[in-house]
């Protein structure tokens, strides 16, 4: 998903996400969320696109780029870098920790010979470290795109990702 | 405390019905009664079970044996071998399933649920989320309705006053108290807000609440706004909860359907409309004023307070920030009265909380039990005790920012003031139940890394000071501590209280704190022995050159340059 | 159901609510309760609500309806599933996978045996 949008695809994403959530500041934060969902990044592009369609001066509006750019750095669901098509986010909280879900981690880490914070060369996976889902109660938990996986030991980590591939 | 050891269920088809089943059912409630037995053995009935010539049966959990066809002569039998001594009555035995993994190994050794005081999950688990026909067949609706109908705003808050409750989010603060200043602020519009951004680790209470019972914090959001004047409100709600949201979402539309929410509620004046606002990812959105901000489209980086939110809060205006759980609360209260509450809990903490228990425990989940209880019994009885038998080490409380409790302080009664006065507090209610094979050091190591990747960064203190803190932990774990270094964790994590922004910085040393206190033998050993007793952290042994230059002392040189290179930290 | 705008109103809701669920369970004899709270959909809720449905069809079981509800509150016994029989008590599933949920349908629902090494509750 996370492949460069063309400059139309861009504009037609933020109509749709400006007639949602509108046009004031308030609305800053669905507005790139909902870029972040649809293209799996933030584009370079889309902060001065985002600022020049919120901005009202007449209203007392006025955002730079570097407000955009500040709010969207801020968020950690929101990427401003390219991600593969599948994004793992493991829960690296202390309740998932204390039962195990170190070993989980380097389980992924060996499947995927990639680090936290890292893409495979293929494009095809990206992980992420998180703080805590809240599903605590099933630990160790990890979440694939939007799929959430519970009750996850090492050896179950090769079958859960060949479901993505 | 109040344990079920036993549940005994009494088929009641027709035609167990016909053979006397009902009889044997009255049996065996007199003989469990006459036998002492009725606080740990529960009876019921059960339809279809078994075939046609073993009824009527009798069923036995958690041992899931089935007796039959049982008469009134066998009742005492069954009472006596197999209630009282826990025999298994074998001439009257029809079926006994082998236990068959880690369940039936849990019900066989622990006995049926234990009973909870259920309030605000009262729902959670029984109705259908998505069907306001269930919320209302089981009571919903009925609080606001008497609310807008019978009762003045003044009323409401001072109902909730006098129940007790106070904030389930973490800090405890009178909730009444809170709503009258909002009521009372002088600006208008107001605005009140229902702070779902749960993200301290181990807690997802809410996120039981919301995904099982939805229309009950939308009730309460809008007796709340009614109480306190407002005609809008928010619930900002962890980007991640995407379940949540969804159900939120159709709550919020049926109860709008329905004029129960948005213009003419129950036939009144009374407009209040509700915004769903998700979160982005940040922990420390869940502090009030971070949350705000966030709300208004900046940065989730807390305000300097005073002022505080009831009376400059969203926009500016004053703002009602209320946890979920403390809100699920309210319905129940406006429904019963005051009165009602108070009789739950301790005379300093009224009510229920709600307990996510986590960890090393044989059962995990989540419960609803008064004020007061302890530790023990929440790991006895409704953790069913520890996993493989294991010791108890410590218990983390409300999360990341919580306190470290040692197995020591497990009969401490859990409630807002007996913890104050043991220097631990309750925080979110999340219990993260540990073993002796955790180490302390390494469960340091994991609550500093949260803290140093969660800072918002605008205050110094707390930017530098999590890095800092997780530095020296992290060499600590790696056998290149020295003591002073603990010396200098503890007046790192005072100064950090008293000088960061919020309560991120200013509780990020908290667990450290109370590992140092409980715990120091064990952290001095990592750096005196390297030696870590939990065998966690992997401490390479010292190599003949690496001792040698242990024992020369560094020269002053070697200090100035270590001290300049943690300026850039 | 139409606007509510007294508490008269909120009754008559709440009769034709009733009205509604005793037409169902006369509809359906059995009520099968997935719960699909995020817990039991980390541990694998979804699949055992897909195959609860999909054998219901398969085995032509058409007086059972398969609901979702939220959580009760025990994680480590995920995915919960309640079976009730109209009129008579619930009976909770713990750690219900499709092929327990099979189990539950071929015994429980239609044979009447319950399915006892999966039984966390039944009251």
């Amino acid at each position: 998903m996370s492949d460069q949008p063309s400059q139309t695809e861009l504009d037609a994403l933020l109509e749709q996400a400006v007639r949602r959530h509108g046009v004031g500041r308030d609305a800053l934060i669905p507005i790139l969320s909902e870029v972040n969902k649809s293209i799996g990044y933030i584009p370079a592009e889309a902060f001065g696109k985002i600022r020049r369609r919120l901005n009202t001066p007449q209203e007392g509006l006025f955002l730079a780029d570097s407000h955009v750019f500040a709010v969207a750095s801020f968020y950690q669901m929101l990427s401003l870098q390219p991600t593969g098509a599948h994004v793992i986010r493991y829960c690296e909280s202390a309740p998932c920790h204390v039962v195990g879900a170190r070993q989980v981690l380097e389980a992924i880490q060996d499947e995927l010979g990639i680090l936290p914070g890292e893409t495979t060369r293929d494009r095809e996976w990206s992980l992420i470290p998180t703080s805590c889902i809240g599903v605590c109660g099933v630990g160790p938990v990890f979440l694939i795109d939007q799929d959430l996986y519970g009750n996850v030991t090492p050896d179950r980590v090769h079958e859960i990702l060949d479901r993505y591939r | 405390m109040k344990v079920i050891r036993s549940l005994v269920l009494v088929s009641n088809d027709p035609r167990s019905v016909e053979l006397g089943a009902e009889e044997v059912f009255r049996a065996l409630h007199a003989e469990i009664r006459s036998q002492g037995l009725h606080d740990q053995v529960r009876i019921g009935t059960i339809g279809v079970v078994g075939e046609q010539q073993h009824l009527p049966l009798v069923m036995v959990y958690p041992e899931a044996v089935a007796y039959g066809p049982v008469t009134l002569d066998d009742v005492h039998l069954i009472v006596e071998e197999h209630l009282l001594k826990g025999q298994i009555v074998m001439s009257l035995l029809r079926f006994l399933q082998e236990p068959a993994g880690e369940l039936a190994w849990l019900r066989t050794r622990s006995g049926a649920l234990p009973v909870q005081q259920r309030i605000v999950l009262e729902r959670a688990g029984i109705i259908d989320p998505y069907s306001l026909d269930d919320y209302l067949l089981h009571n919903g609706y009925t609080a606001l309705g008497k609310a807008l109908t019978s009762m003045t705003p003044e009323q409401i808050i001072d109902e909730v006053d006098q129940s007790g409750l106070q904030g389930r989010g973490g800090a405890g603060f009178p909730t009444g108290r809170k709503w009258g200043f909002v009521r009372a602020a002088p600006s208008h519009p107001k605005y009140i807000i229902a702070n779902a951004d749960e993200s301290e680790p181990g807690t997802y209470k809410d996120r039981l609440i919301i995904e099982g019972d939805p229309f009950s914090l939308i009730e309460a959001m809008t007796i709340a706004a009614y109480a306190v004047g407002a005609n809008e409100g928010f619930i900002y709600i962890r980007g991640e909860y995407r379940l949540a949201y969804q159900r939120l979402e159709n709550a919020i539309r049926l109860a709008e359907e329905h004029g129960l929410l948005g213009d003419a509620i129950f036939g009144t004046d009374f407009t209040f409309h509700i915004h769903l606002h998700a979160g982005a990812g940040a922990y420390i959105c869940g502090e009030e004023t971070a949350l705000i901000e966030s709300l208004e489209g900046k940065r989730g980086q807390p305000r300097a307070r005073p002022p505080y939110p009831p009376s400059y809060g969203l926009w500016g205006k004053p703002t009602l920030v209320n946890n979920v759980e403390t809100l699920a609360n309210i319905p129940a209260i406006i429904r019963h009265g005051s009165e009602w509450y108070r009789q739950f809990g301790t005379p300093s903490s009224r009510g229920t909380k709600v307990y996510t228990i986590m960890g090393n425990v044989n059962f995990t989940g989540a419960i609803e039990a008064p004020l007061g209880i302890t530790l023990r019994e929440v790991i006895e009885i409704y953790g069913k005790g520890m996993k493989h038998g294991r010791r108890l080490k410590l218990v983390q409380t409300g999360g990341s920012s919580g306190s470290i409790v040692p197995a020591s302080l497990q009969d401490t009664p859990m409630d807002f003031e007996s913890w104050r006065k043991a220097g631990a507090s309750l925080g979110s209610g999340a219990l993260l139940i540990c073993d002796e094979r955790t180490c302390v050091v390494d469960l340091a190591k994991v609550l500093l890394q949260f803290f140093r990747f969660e800072s918002c960064a605008k205050c110094t203190p707390c930017r530098t000071g999590t890095q800092r803190l997780y530095q020296i932990v992290d060499a600590i774990s790696k056998g290149h501590g020295a003591l002073a270094d603990l010396d200098e964790l503890q007046q790192l994590g005072k100064d950090m209280e008293l000088l960061s922004n919020c309560g991120l910085g200013q509780t990020a040393s908290v667990a450290l704190r109370d590992i140092l206190k409980h715990f120091r033998d064990e952290v001095e050993e990592h750096i005196l022995e390297r030696k870590c007793r939990a065998g966690v952290c992997r401490i390479p042994a010292l190599s003949p050159y690496e001792i040698a230059a242990a024992a020369a002392t560094p020269s002053q040189a070697a200090i100035e340059e270590f001290e300049g290179s943690t300026e850039s930290v | 159901m139409s606007r509510i705008r007294s508490m008269e109103d909120l009754e008559t809701a709440r009769q034709q609510a009733h009205q509604r669920q005793q037409a169902l369970s006369e509809q359906y004899r059995f009520d099968i309760r997935v719960s699909t709270a995020s817990c039991g959909v980390a541990a694998g809720a979804l699949d055992t609500l897909a195959a609860f449905k999909r054998l219901a069809e398969t085995l032509n079981l058409t007086d059972v309806r398969i609901t979702e509800t939220g959580c009760g509150g025990l994680c480590a016994l995920e995915p919960l599933v309640q079976v009730q029989e109209s009129g008579r008590p619930p009976i909770t599933y713990g750690r219900v996978t499709p092929q327990v949920a099979r189990r539950i349908l071929t015994q429980h629902i239609e044979k009447g045996l319950i399915v006892p090494e999966y039984v966390i509750e039944a009251a």
